[in-house]
């Protein structure tokens, strides 16, 4: 596990449309670590949102040091008990819309 | 084929360019939402960027080093599926397998070790064949010397070689056997019969 919320983002999905524009090996990672990076932000986006202004800091220090510790989604279940199911929901409508923007260009 | 290779620059291109209006727009976003964090982040030193491919480093060198260490594993167990109970019986009835089962030399050519071997190695060897499903490897052939194989790797260990345990087969031996039929030398009384008690400082012996 990389992050402690990567369970509830997969990436299968769209490295499998990805597979299908014959990219080399390193064009396809290229492309797959972009589509991360912008779901990580989108998580973080939720995951401020649910957390006060006074938290912050302590939850980016704390996620810089230890990004894998299943305490920090304790952490944030503790303010919001709903926080897996935003999260989740949060990476799928950012998955939909780059497999809608990914459809324009032709395999 | 060559694309796997060589790539196809246009395309990629292109989803290179949608992919980064993305990441873009995310990270725009976030900083907009919640202007302190950009703060935090230059007091800290923090890399919201950096965190995640960090993570993503450990996951890899995880992965690499679970599958050198699975090697070991791999070469030593054949292919085959067994249910849990099947499993769990196995370990109860599990011993270590002699060398007529491991195929490489014959128990029967030691003497005084047939009768030893007659009863046990007979029962035990149905009973194993009973318990393991037919796989790939013991399919067709059924043949002992396909049985002795699959025996052999249940150790981790070559077929070839007998498993090792306490130093038994250095010299020969299987646990539990003594080749010198009860006249081996005792091991001498167990050191409370000698009447050694450390915890009175050591004076009395």
């Amino acid at each position: 596990m990389s992050v402690f919320y990567d369970h509830l983002v997969g990436l299968d999905d769209l490295h499998s449309d990805l597979a299908q524009y014959n990219l080399s090996f390193k064009e396809h990672y290229v492309l797959l670590n972009q589509i991360d990076s912008a779901l990580h932000h989108e998580v973080l986006n939720v995951i401020l949102l649910v957390l006060p202004v006074e938290h912050h800091e302590h939850f980016l220090v704390q996620f810089n040091s230890r990004p894998a510790d299943q305490a920090l989604l304790s952490f944030l279940r503790s303010f919001d008990p709903q926080i897996d199911g935003k999260i989740k929901e949060t990476a799928e409508r950012k998955k939909a819309k780059i497999k809608e923007d990914l459809k324009k260009v032709k395999k | 084929m060559l694309s796997k290779i060589f790539g196809s620059p246009t395309k990629f291109e292109s989803l290179r360019n949608i992919l980064s209006n993305h990441e873009q727009t995310s990270t725009q976003n976030l900083h907009e939402t919640h202007p302190n964090v950009k703060n935090i982040l230059e007091r800290h030193n923090i890399d919201l960027a950096a965190i995640r491919r960090r993570g993503v480093r450990v996951a890899t060198a995880a992965a690499v080093l679970g599958a050198f260490l699975s090697i070991p594993f791999l070469i030593g167990h054949p292919k085959y599926e067994q249910l849990p109970n099947q499993a769990q019986e196995q370990s109860h009835t599990a011993k270590i397998p002699d060398r007529q089962d491991l195929g490489v030399a014959s128990s029967s050519q030691i003497p005084g070790r047939q009768a030893a071997h007659a009863s046990t190695s007979t029962t035990h060897h149905k009973q194993q064949n009973e318990n393991v499903d037919p796989s790939p490897h013991l399919s067709g052939s059924g043949s002992d010397n396909e049985v002795s194989k699959f025996h052999g790797h249940m150790y981790g260990r070559s077929y070839m070689a007998p498993p090792k345990e306490h130093g038994y087969h250095d010299l020969g031996l299987h646990r539990g056997e003594d080749r010198s039929q009860g006249k081996a030398e005792s091991p001498g009384p167990h050191p409370e019969e000698l009447g050694v008690n450390h915890s009175e400082g050591g004076n009395q012996t």
